[in-house]
């Protein structure tokens, strides 16, 4: 039977899903994932077509913060045995910001939410009076090929804690649980931001609720923002290996667990970018590594 | 059956009349937030007119409805009038309400002109309250509102005018702003706010102030209003009071004209406490659960004003410098929908004397400039 | 008048006399009652379909209701359908694969876990107004005033056997079809449904990525669709069946009336389908081009909405040149004139219905008809009232405020005639006199409504509060919906031959005026507070405090309102097998669709009817002791 209009309907329409494909100017294939996650999609970075007004906004909107850092992680080898951080050299160190004076932590109003009682203070330079700079990323670039990583059962956590997330910057490795849980009393919503994997955004109305997530794919400085109180901020390193630390109050990391060789490190900060590094761990030591970041 | 339903229709409409009798005897012909502006008596007095006429239209029809059922039900050997119209009662009610509305819609221009096209000029001195205004920027974004006071504001001097035509306007040093928490202005001085929105339409409300405006991307929209009173409580000595204190009864409204004679000498706090609403707060005398149960922050430190001076940071728990009275803010609401976190675009408004204003934007300017300012400024959009 | 209707060889499920009998073709089941291209079939195709969705968005309203009156209780009986969120679903899943693992039951905690997910989440409930809007205007609504009855009632009203265009005509139902099977998957989307409100605001609606609401996202697994594109997609297929039928209607009605049955002879309900069919003509493709423009935007980013330099969670939007002001302008200029599509129809049902059951012409046709045109053609200059404060130029704020309270004429005109039309008539107080009369009462509160929010000053205040939610239910719900009860219990017995019970339809009526008013009345004392629209509760703003005690009691009446509405599905449904049979007119009413048998046979007309007098002669003396003349009555 002719149906002229409802067939041009059903080629119109798809036409339109079939072009409504990925958007072309980024070329960004995301991969289909299985569907662990949730409320999510992957987000295709956006790269600027060449600019006809001088006033075109850049691609990374946030020009006081650092670059993602640039990674390319070189795949186990065949012969790789197990890694275990009882068995092998720490390699030490500590992060430093260059200058006399660290910088000031502003006040962050919090006023939007009465409930956020505790002061909330810029966590983006967190530096003590000894220069020494907190929540700085280090992570093994080369070096890992030779230790093979099963991802962790236990999920890494997460913490919504007077109004700002606890910790502000991790390491988790592809596909591990991450557990959110919310300590305050009032309303949270956790948002991920990743680039190669899904989103995630869910609200956790409870104190106490605790709601289980994952990224599933590599990726460096994933964002992850509160929606509701926009200053929270958190940093996710999603990796193929676990020989990561985050410096603490004292500048001060530790990477478990490395046998003989050479190694590169990479510590990468939000404000003041990445800086690299190399070690060698000989006879199950290794020099204490120091990272120096100059603001610009 | 009839008869019964029309029992139970004449009882429900009954008790609704008493109901509403009732409801219009306690909270007035409108229940809508102090009015704390001077374009709110122009506004509440329209809104007033209105019900006045409306609701006299409303017994008209329901009273003739209602009495026609009554007296033409059918009824044996009743008949039916037959009859396709008349003409003069077609003329009579439509040149009367096309009157009323005429007049109606005339008579409230000059009201919509004021609220929303006397804007007072940034730079000059208004001739209303004899001072300039205070100038502020409004970026809405997902999900908060983020204020920048231009750095010399008070003086008429200022040469850098705030206006959406100029494509410069975000211009003025970043790090020179105030970038208050809270929107905070002093009572009784026009205030004009340019406003934008980061990524989709947000709408700036402030209910006590009859301001409600759209915060349009791509738009720089201007908003103005003039405080004229503001809220001070008197706060009760015993702190186990705090939560259990019906605070709507102990609110005074004052102008800054009266302030310091009413509470010049008196220790005030003005930054700190305010309002909140409890989700579930467990009542401390019934033991139950009470849901949305609005109740008074008391939060560690205030800062007091008193006799003209302010001492910052006052730790509430030293009963020597306790305050007896504190200033509550106004609320400020997103009234767009702008996404699943629309309902927590909860700001205040602080109002306050003169001088309060300026302790606080001293204060304020200690803050951090919030992250999305500083990527603003820097992507300088020139629509 | 015209030879269109000699598409024959369609049956009437049931009763016809005439069943499939012009015989050159032995119709299968599919043919016959699925992809049949006769008219009545076809309106009750919609009707079906409409009430479904009616169920599916009063479930949405029950959520909404109990978000704002009990946050964090656990839904009863709907909470395990449109209470948990994915997130929910799956702690409840880890949960319990925890205490499978370790081989016991839930503990307390964990069990009140469970239980606190059955509570309505805060960033679900803007998908559940969103939808809630969405599917009872375009799927509800618009589908069975125009849809059902406007395809059930023409042929017959205008005395013909079938519409202009049968095939067209089903062509029509089926768009919808596609457009409800769209909205209902969306539903299912990761993202979830859209969250835009049933306004779809720019930039809230335009992108995909950055998402600024998770409806928004797109997902590759579902064809690069989100829960926002299958709604405009479903959108856009509910506006090609509007028009299309749109078409048929006016041909219907302009070209094959019969003989002797003059426009201004016609029943008040045909002319609000014709008035109605001339809005949707024009206003729809609007919405059309509208929704295009989006599609367009966020498939192949056109930017028509979008300007420049903005910023969603902090990822930049590589959008420039477009204006958000332009979507709302574009949309209103349909959405409208849709609120009067809304409402037209509605009111020629009550027309009729009140002269039917007053047993009265209805007082001031002629009125009554340009008052409609009138409403029709001011609906298309005052779609700028939603924008007042949407920082469009005030002055042209000032225009649409005279406008607007200009329309508020018309409307005022026919509620005056209304009440000319019950004025000394002979009431007779059944189900569609009852609902019809509702329709009058109701419609006045919320047209009246209408001055306030017209008066832009005023509506500075109340502009997206339940003030506004107030006004629109009760002349859609309190208007049009009570209009619809009445016009499905009047020509149930033409649709089935049945009876609809009217001990049943009265205690509905009773029951449903009773908590429609407690339900929405209230709105009108909130919304003058200032209390917002699409928050789910009151809990972050103090000034709204002494309003929640007024959410809870206007829930709770909405909840009775809902579980009174299964009294009006089951009467509905049952009727259909065990409903008294009905004779041809049950109604003692003189048009043309009560003079034949009940339920109308597959033609209508055997022979068409020549008419003689106008379609309201009642009150007058006629044959055989009856107090009116059909429209057909041969004059001495």
């Amino acid at each position: 039977m002719r149906r002229p209009i409802l067939g041009s309907t059903m080629l119109a329409l798809a036409l339109l899903a079939a072009c409504g494909d990925d958007k072309g100017t980024t070329g960004g294939v995301v991969p289909s994932t299985p569907s662990t996650a949730v409320n999510t999609t992957p987000v295709a970075p956006k790269t600027d077509a060449p600019g006809t007004s001088t006033t075109a906004p850049t691609d990374d909107p946030s020009p006081v913060l650092a670059k993602t850092p640039e990674i390319r992680f070189a795949p186990t080898r065949a012969d790789a045995t197990p890694w275990n951080p009882q068995d092998g050299a720490s390699v030490t160190g500590v992060a430093k910001l260059m200058g006399e004076k660290p910088p000031r932590r502003k006040k962050v109003p919090t006023d939007k939410d009465p409930k956020c009682t505790e002061e909330v203070r810029e966590e983006g330079e967190v530096v003590s009076k000894e220069m020494q700079v907190k929540n700085v990323f280090v992570v093994v670039v080369s070096g890992h090929e030779k230790l093979s990583f099963s991802k962790p059962e236990a999920a890494v956590k997460i913490d919504q804690k007077g109004c700002h997330y606890e910790p502000h910057i991790f390491g988790m490795m592809a596909g591990q649980k991450i557990e959110v849980t919310n300590s305050d009393d009032t309303t949270h919503n956790i948002h991920g931001l990743p680039k190669k994997s899904k989103e995630f955004n869910f609200t956790q109305p409870r104190k106490g609720q605790v709601d289980n997530t994952t990224l599933e794919n590599a990726e460096n400085a994933v964002t992850i923002k509160c929606d509701i109180h926009p200053w929270m901020g958190a940093y996710a390193f999603v990796l193929p290996h676990l020989l990561f630390s985050v410096t603490q109050d004292n500048g001060s990391f530790e990477i478990k667990g490395l046998p003989d060789g050479e190694y590169e490190l990479l510590a990468w900060h939000e404000v003041y970018g990445e800086q690299r590094a190399k070690v060698s761990v000989k006879d199950m030591k290794a020099e204490a590594v120091t990272f120096t970041f100059e603001k610009k | 059956m009839n008869k019964g339903l029309a029992a139970l229709c004449a009882v429900f409409v009954g008790v609704a009349t008493v109901a509403t009798g009732r409801y219009f005897w306690d909270f007035g012909f409108y229940p809508h937030a102090t009015g704390a502006s001077t374009i709110a008596p122009a506004v509440d007095t329209l809104y007033l007119i209105i019900s006045y006429v409306t609701t006299g239209m409303f017994f008209l029809v329901w009273s003739l409805l209602i009495g026609f059922m009554v007296i033409y039900r059918r009824r044996p050997g009743a008949k039916s009038h037959y009859s396709h119209g008349n003409m003069k009662a077609e003329v009579i009610w439509t040149i009367i309400p096309a009157a009323m509305l005429v007049g109606l819609a005339f008579g409230q221009i000059p009201t919509w002109a004021k609220a929303k096209q006397e804007f007072p000029q940034p730079n000059e001195v208004d001739k209303e309250t004899n001072q300039p205004p205070v100038v502020l920027q409004v970026l809405a974004q997902q999900y908060d509102w983020n204020f920048r006071y231009r750095p010399e504001d008070n003086r008429a001097d200022f040469k850098r005018a705030v206006d959406p035509a100029d494509s410069s306007v975000t211009d003025y040093a970043i790090e020179e702003a105030v970038h208050p928490g809270p929107m905070i202005v002093p009572c009784g001085r026009k205030v004009f706010i340019t406003q934008t929105s980061m990524d989709v339409i947000h709408s700036l409300f402030l209910p006590h102030m009859r301001v409600k405006q759209d915060a349009v991307p791509g738009m720089y929209v201007r908003v103005w209003f003039q405080p004229v009173k503001f809220r001070v409580v008197e706060l009760p000595g015993n702190f186990d009071d705090w939560n259990r204190t019906d605070w709507d009864k102990r609110i005074d409204w004052v102008t800054e004209k009266d302030y310091d004679g009413k509470y010049g000498a008196r220790r005030v706090a003005f930054r700190g406490i305010e309002f909140i609403v409890e989700k579930a707060w467990k009542n401390p005398d019934t033991e139950k659960i009470e849901v949305m149960r609005k109740l008074m922050t008391r939060p560690a430190k205030v800062d007091i004003i008193h006799n003209g001076k302010v001492e910052w940071d006052v730790p509430l728990s030293d009963t020597a410098r306790r305050p007896t009275h504190a200033v509550i803010p106004f609320d400020l609401a997103c009234a767009e929908l702008c996404g699943a976190g629309h309902h927590t675009m909860k700001k205040t408004l602080w109002v306050g004397t003169e001088t309060m204003y300026l302790a606080w934007l001293g204060k304020e300017s200690e803050n951090a400039t919030p992250a999305i300012w500083k990527r603003w400024v820097e992507r300088k959009p020139s629509w | 008048m015209s030879d269109a209707h000699a598409e024959h060889g369609h049956a009437d499920p049931g009763h016809g006399h005439d069943a499939g009998g012009h015989g050159h073709e032995a119709m299968g089941f599919f043919r016959k009652y699925v992809f049949s291209t006769n008219h009545k079939i076809i309106g009750k195709q919609f009707l079906f379909t409409s009430l479904i969705f009616l169920l599916v968005a009063g479930s949405l309203a029950m959520g909404i209701r109990w978000q704002l009156a009990y946050p964090e209780k656990p839904m009863p009986i709907l909470g395990s359908i449109i209470g948990l969120s994915k997130m929910d679903r799956k702690a409840i899943a880890d949960i319990q694969e925890k205490a499978d693992k370790e081989g016991r039951a839930l503990n307390d905690a964990e069990k009140q876990d469970v239980e606190s997910r059955y509570a309505i989440n805060d960033d679900e409930f803007i998908m559940f107004t969103t939808m809630h809007g969405t599917l009872m205007i375009f799927f509800v609504i618009i589908p069975i005033l125009v849809g059902a009855f406007g395809n059930f009632l023409i042929p017959l009203h205008v005395g013909t056997h079938d519409m202009a265009f049968p095939k067209l005509n089903a062509l029509s139902y089926w768009c919808f079809w596609l457009a409800c099977v769209l909205i209902l998957i969306g539903f299912f989307v990761p993202g979830g449904h859209s969250q835009a409100g049933w306004t779809g605001y720019s930039p809230l609606s335009a992108h995909h990525a950055p998402a600024a609401t998770p409806g928004s996202s797109q997902d590759p697994d579902w064809f690069h669709l989100g829960g926002q594109d299958f709604w405009l997609l479903s959108m856009f297929f509910v506006g090609m069946s509007s028009i299309l039928g749109a078409v048929n209607y006016l041909t219907t009605i302009l070209k094959m009336r019969a003989p002797g049955l003059s426009m201004m002879r016609l029943p008040l309900t045909t002319w609000g389908q014709f008035i109605t069919a001339i809005l949707q003509l024009l206003a729809t493709p609007v919405l059309g081009a509208a929704l295009m423009m989006l599609m367009m935007e966020r498939f192949f980013d056109a930017n028509f909405f979008t300007p420049s330099g903005l910023e969603v969670s902090k990822q930049a939007m590589s959008a420039r040149g477009g204006h958000p002001l332009m979507w709302q302008h574009i949309f209103w200029f349909y959405s409208h004139p849709a609120v009067y599509i809304l409402v037209l129809p509605a009111m020629g049902f009550t027309s009729d219905l009140l002269a039917v059951g007053c047993r009265k012409p209805v007082f001031g046709y002629k009125a009554m008809v340009f008052s409609m045109s009138g409403i029709a053609g001011l609906g298309f200059i005052v779609w700028a009232h939603h924008m007042f404060v949407s920082g469009m130029n005030p002055t042209l704020g000032m225009a649409f405020m005279v406008a607007t309270l200009v329309i508020a004429l018309p409307s005022a005109i026919k509620v005056f005639n209304w009440l000319g039309t019950v004025w000394r008539g002979s009431i007779r107080f059944d189900v569609p006199t009852l609902n019809a009369l509702t329709f009058v009462a109701l419609f006045t509160i919320g047209g009246l409504d209408g001055i306030f929010m017209a008066a832009s000053p005023v509506d500075i205040f109340i502009h997206d509060t339940y003030f506004i939610v107030s006004h629109f239910h009760y002349v859609v719900f309190g208007g049009s919906l009570f209009a619809v009860f009445g016009a499905i219990y009047y020509w149930y017995p033409k649709m089935w031959g049945r009876m609809m019970s009217a001990t049943a339809g009265k205690i509905h009526w009773l029951l449903s005026f009773v908590f429609f008013n407690l339900t929405f009345f209230p709105m009108h004392i909130i919304g003058a507070g200032g209390h917002m629209r699409r928050i789910p509760g009151i809990q972050y703003y103090p000034f709204l405090n002494e309003f929640h005690w007024w959410n809870q009691f206007i829930s709770i009446s909405a909840f009775c309102l809902g579980a009174t509405q299964l009294i009006f599905i089951g009467n509905f449904v049952l009727s259909i097998w065990y409903g008294r049979k009905a004779e041809s007119n049950p109604w003692q009413a003189s048009t043309l669709e009560w003079s034949i048998p009940s339920p109308a046979p597959e033609h209508n007309y055997h022979t068409i009817p020549t008419v003689n007098t106008g379609a309201y002669e009642y009150g007058k003396d006629g044959k055989e002791g009856m107090d009116y003349e059909p429209q057909t009555e041969q004059k001495a």
